[in-house]
């Protein structure tokens, strides 16, 4: 037969039965919570849909009803749960305060010491109880007046968001009426001067974000009214301002200016006005950040022209074939690539600068955006012209990268290069043993794939490289 | 009207430019080609002014006369720096603290002349006048032998007093924060982008260090609301010109300093040599390019900043106790402390002018104190005081001092009036800055504003009087660097302090 149970093993498995049975109760009343808010939260949205519907739903004021009482009942739920847990502390605070073991004769003395200098903790724990008991007392009365005004019927809820009135004061339309009137000059000249600035390279108004007290005068008051007027005339086509620029004489000036003829005029241009104000030339310009790392993808045939979508995480910049204009830019995530090629702010969008700094040119020579990019185009530049004479590959390089032919002079620099790469890269992989740190590879290659085992190949690939990094590359003439 | 002439370069030999390259190739700098091409691009004026042209020869990189400094390190506080709870103390702030100005005997500042000659405002009537008098938020106290007062803000830089040349009689002419522009070019924002003085210490001399940029600019550089990055730009000097950003992280110290992809060291180099012979090339064919020239020169720095920049940055290299000395172990001076010790190794490796900003917030500058001045300078101060004279005392010590000339300055000072119950507002009128080391005498005082701290009354120095300083003491004239067709004012040239230099 089995042995009767041992007493204090019968209390500590009562002790965690009760403990259980509180904790199922806990978890009931949480539950119960849980579909009572959500009850509340799908009837309160229900009676703002009915209120705000036009044309006025007729159930709105049931439903208004119905969200009142559902929004007390979790009322309810929550501050039985918040008995539960006060009660649940008084009795922990209650038994905290006796001690486990029963005292034996000799023990009592220490005990009775222990006690003594126990006493402030115990009267701490004393107070503790007293205020659970307090506020335990407190619920139950919050629990009465709440399970009181739930009994009540009203159509007051609250809301799940700001109510905003149903008639609108009508200050917004103004203020954009205004913006777009005809009798604005403001908005068509700020709108002209950002677009020149952005086809010619140098705004009309300096101060492209201030046309007031301190801003600069427009160097051409007259044309900049004249555009401003045409751009609304034409109702505000921004399409039109474009074609009006483009084609205009200006636009199809040559950037660069020919030191020819009897009179050098364009020295005597370069002398009289320096700063080009009067655009007797047109201004070379080095793209934008998300213009370089565009070109370089398309340049090697991969830019993905797909339009739309979620923004990109911007540690993505090198693995992703997308377009620069969908990475997440903010100021904590910005694409490196994009940020040291002078990337837009991000609190204001009025104008980049053009910087030229190394950590531009580093970029663009050691990164893995380059680097396999360079040697994929190096591939269908060598598919393209065949394994025949470099000659042809430089030329076809030149054309498919700088959009020119290469002179005579860059032709035998390149032709040079590519034999003279040959050479070395051929001795070196005959020659495996390499340790010498001149021809190590370096140990940090992240990306960036692995050269052509081709040496004719590695070298185009060094070309290719060069092109990508060369100014008339990033700079638009 | 004369007729231009068809080769605008008397003074050239007649070697045709092609042939000088081809003859030359890679063996000279940067800095040669520069100037021999600047000879056509910075060519500017009108066909009556072709005496000057005639003239006229580039900065050949060497110092007008012998100079006392090498390098300069330039520390520039974004907001305005209180200057009478800094270096200028002004007893008479607590004494009528309270009191409204009329009632000192100073009563109508804003009547002198010294107000309508010089201010010009860039919004008209913006900043009201203050009446009611601050006192001063922190003490004083004599410090070093000199016994000059240094407030309590600055309990390191104190340290170092004997080393200082206080100037408080700075005045500028914006009363707003195109000031901090105005502090680098000596113009007032609203007369556009002009060369600052660091491009010009840069155009002047030549380089020390050619794996180095020669003008660093660290820190975040002033808001475009203020001036952008034109507070280190060299304007019409061209982009070669400009201040280098470099971002100071020991862990990154420089992004993509190494090939990947299994490029070799030779590979690289042979690289960057077909393209430095290719842009050289390019550069013939478009002789105005200032930008071509200076991306040149750029991509020969970035091939040997490579190395040299994460050697700059490795402060590991340095003694716990200098680290220490800089505040590098505490989050406080981290920041600033790393900024001062990079630039004591870039000013040892040769480079020739650091500039540091600190304080600025894409507005108008933490510095900027138009309430919680205490709070605000306090931790402010706590930041960058012992970074300061830590960098100071290291120079000092390793023997640098006596050739690198260091400058702090702000924009501008604060009023003595209050704002806002616990600030001050800006104060074109009368503010300090110091220098120290590069020849300049230390423990001295210059200069004095009023009783209140309004004006500055005695040995007043508009800001170009600095730059003036600093490029005497690098042995520059500004006179002689001149370009054609960009005519200087006399104010543009200011006059150096004689009285401070040692």
């Amino acid at each position: 037969p089995p042995s009767p149970p041992n007493p204090a093993e019968v209390a500590a498995a009562q002790g965690k039965l009760a403990d259980a049975a509180t904790n199922v109760r806990q978890a009931e009343l949480q539950l119960g919570l849980a579909e009572a808010n959500l009850l509340a939260i799908d009837a309160r949205l229900a009676a703002d849909r009915a209120r705000f519907a036009s044309p006025t739903d007729p159930h709105a004021e049931a439903l208004a009803l119905a969200a009142s009482r559902a929004q007390r009942q979790a009322a309810v739920w929550n501050v039985e749960k918040d008995l539960a847990s006060a009660e649940l502390d008084l009795a922990a605070a209650q038994k905290a305060g006796v001690p486990d073991d029963p005292a034996t004769g000799s023990l009592l003395q220490a005990k009775i010491d222990a006690l003594r200098k126990a006493k402030p903790a115990a009267e701490a724990l004393a107070q503790a109880a007293t205020e659970a008991a307090v506020k335990v007392e407190t619920i139950r009365q919050q629990l009465a007046t709440a399970q009181q005004t739930a009994k009540a019927s009203s159509t007051d809820y609250a809301p799940l968001d700001t109510i905003y009135p149903m008639q609108s004061t009508g200050r917004r339309l103004a203020l954009a009426r205004w913006i777009a009137s005809p009798a604005n000059p403001l908005t068509p000249r700020v709108a002209i001067n950002h677009i020149w600035m952005r086809h010619f390279g140098e705004p009309l108004v300096g101060t492209v974000f201030d046309f007031g007290l301190r801003g600069q005068r427009p160097t051409h008051p007259e044309m900049l009214d004249w555009l401003a007027a045409e751009f609304v005339e034409r109702g505000w086509s921004m399409k039109t301002v474009h074609r009006l620029l483009v084609t205009s004489q200006a636009y199809r000036r040559a950037s660069t200016p020919h030191h020819t003829g009897e009179i050098d005029q364009a020295r005597v241009n370069q002398q009289l006005d320096p700063d080009n104000r009067h655009l007797w030339r047109m201004n070379p310009r080095r793209m934008e950040a998300e213009t370089v790392r565009d070109s370089v993808l398309a340049v090697a045939g991969e830019l993905d022209f797909t339009s739309g979508g979620p923004d990109l995480d911007h540690e993505q910049g090198f693995t992703s074939r997308r377009r620069s204009v969908y990475f997440r830019h903010a100021s904590e995530k910005q694409m490196l690539f994009l940020k040291l090629f002078d990337t837009a702010s991000v609190n204001e969008c009025y104008r980049r600068s053009e910087s030229i700094v190394p950590q531009q040119g580093l970029a663009l020579a050691n990164s893995p955006l380059a680097i396999e990019r360079a040697r994929h185009t190096a591939a269908r530049l060598a598919e393209a012209h065949g394994a025949g004479a470099d000659l042809e590959f430089v030329v076809g390089a030149f054309e498919h990268i700088l959009s020119r032919r290469p002179t005579e002079a860059e032709q035998s620099e390149c032709l040079a290069f590519l034999a003279a790469q040959h050479t070395a890269l051929a001795a070196n992989s005959a020659a495996p043993s390499t340790d010498s740190p001149s021809t190590a590879a370096t140990p940090d290659a992240v990306g960036g794939g692995a050269p052509s085992a081709d040496p004719r190949q590695r070298a185009r690939e060094s070309l290719i490289l060069v092109l990508l990094n060369h100014h008339d590359f990033v700079t638009i003439r | 009207m004369a007729r231009p002439r068809r080769n605008p370069h008397p003074h050239c030999t007649g070697v045709r430019r092609r042939a000088f390259l081809a003859d030359v190739g890679m063996g000279f700098t940067g800095l040669v080609l520069g100037s021999m091409l600047a000879q056509e691009g910075t060519f500017r004026g009108t066909a009556a002014a072709s005496d000057e042209l005639a003239h006229w020869s580039p900065p050949d990189g060497r110092p007008h006369f012998a100079p006392r400094a090498k390098s300069v390190i330039w520390l520039f506080m974004v907001g305005g720096t209180s200057h009478m709870e800094s270096f200028d103390p002004k007893p008479a702030l607590n004494k009528y603290a309270g009191k409204t100005v009329a009632e000192t005997p100073l009563p109508d500042p804003l009547q002198s002349p010294f107000v309508k000659k010089n201010l010009r405002e860039l919004v008209q009537g913006l900043h009201h006048p203050h009446p009611n008098l601050y006192p001063l938020q922190v003490g004083y106290q004599k410090r070093g032998q000199s016994g000059i007062e240094v407030s309590d803000w600055w309990p390191h830089l104190g340290d170092c007093v004997d080393d200082l040349a206080i100037v408080r009689s700075m005045w500028t002419t914006d009363n707003d924060h195109g000031a901090q522009l105005q502090f680098h070019t000596g113009r007032h924002v609203l007369e556009g982008q002009f060369p600052t003085v660091g491009s010009w210490v840069q155009y002047g001399l030549g380089t020390l260090n050619d794996d180095l940029p020669q003008f660093v600019v660290m820190g975040t550089p002033i808001a475009d609301c203020c001036g952008g990055v034109g507070g280190h730009g060299g304007a019409y000097l061209g982009p070669a010109y400009h201040g280098v950003q470099m971002s100071v992280d020991p862990r990154n110290p420089l992004p993509y300093a190494t090939p990947v992809g299994g490029i070799t060291h030779d590979e690289q180099a042979a690289q960057f040599g077909l393209l430095n012979r290719l842009s050289r090339l390019t550069a013939v064919e478009y002789p105005d390019d200032a930008a071509l020239r200076a991306r040149i020169k750029s991509y020969e720095l970035a091939f040997r900043m490579q190395t040299a920049v994460p050697e700059v940055l490795a402060f590991d290299t340095e003694s716990a106790a200098t680290q220490q000395l800089y505040g590098l172990d505490q989050d406080a001076t981290r920041e600033f402390g790393q900024q001062c010790l990079a630039a004591r190794r870039m000013v040892e490796r040769g480079v020739r002018f650091v500039q540091l900003f600190h304080g600025s917030n894409g507005g108008a500058g933490a510095w900027d104190a138009h309430g919680g001045l205490k709070a605000g300078h306090t931790a402010l101060c706590g930041a960058v005081d012992k970074p300061i004279a830590g960098l100071l005392k290291d120079l000092k010590q390793r023997g640098l001092l006596d050739e690198t000339l260091v400058v702090w300055g702000t924009e501008f000072g604060r009023t003595p009036g209050a704002q806002n119950s616990d600030g001050r507002d800006h104060h074109p009128y009368g503010f300090s800055v110091w220098l120290a080391g590069g020849g300049i005498k230390g423990g001295v005082v210059h200069g004095a504003t009023d009783e209140l701290g309004f004006h500055a009354v005695e040995n007043r120095h508009y800001v170009t009087d600095l730059h003036a300083t600093v490029l005497h003491q690098l042995g520059l004239d500004p006179r002689r660097l001149e370009v054609p067709g960009r005519k200087r004012l006399e104010i543009d040239f200011g006059t150096p302090i004689r009285e401070i230099i040692a």
